[in-house]
């Protein structure tokens, strides 16, 4: 049996950056039994705008924003099997991980952080693949 | 994967004519790319 593709969206349309910003990615797709989800920043849920701050304020932000897309479609934080989390600066990983591990206090997804250059001096980029249902 | 993040609106003008419709979920890490290329992709994709 083929498997299915199908564009996941938040129910929170301003969460919905790519549409917003006119870019041309998904929010995530769903592929069969998993769920791929492009990287989010941190980012207002009521503004829509992006919210920079700490690193820790990003992640917070962003992990929150996360569980929402997920749960848009059916998933959730503890469905997450893999994380990749792009960081502006290695010095910060300790400040992620301090926000970090309270979303994933139990049998926490499999993970690599990576320093890289992000958009607009945002600190957080973060991205996962769950399964879906 | 992009060489420098200054380069992100020209990726996107060429990638867009490829993704027309219902683009896949996508990251653009900015990174070192091995000798000197500009640009690396990727892909995850259903049979």
């Amino acid at each position: 049996m083929p498997v299915t593709r199908e564009i996941i969206a938040p129910q929170n349309e301003k969460l919905n950056v790519s549409r917003n910003l006119n870019l041309p990615h998904s929010p995530g797709i769903r592929a069969g039994e998993f769920i791929f989800l492009s990287g989010m920043l941190s980012v207002d849920p009521t503004t829509g705008e992006r919210s920079p701050g700490t690193v820790a304020h990003e992640t917070r932000q962003t992990l929150s924003n996360m569980r929402h897309m997920l749960e848009s479609a059916g998933s959730s934080l503890e469905r997450v099997v893999k994380i990749n989390v792009l960081l502006h600066d290695m010095l910060e990983f300790d400040n992620m991980n301090g926000v970090y591990r309270q979303f994933f206090a139990k049998d926490p997804p499999t993970r690599t952080t990576c320093g890289v250059q992000l958009s607009a001096g945002m600190k957080v980029e973060i991205e996962c693949i769950a399964l879906a249902g | 994967m992009i060489y420098d993040r200054i380069e992100y609106d020209d990726l996107n003008r060429v990638y867009r004519q490829y993704v027309p419709n219902g683009p896949p979920a996508r990251t653009v890490w900015s990174v070192r790319i091995i000798d000197a290329f500009k640009v690396q992709l990727d892909a995850i994709a259903i049979v």
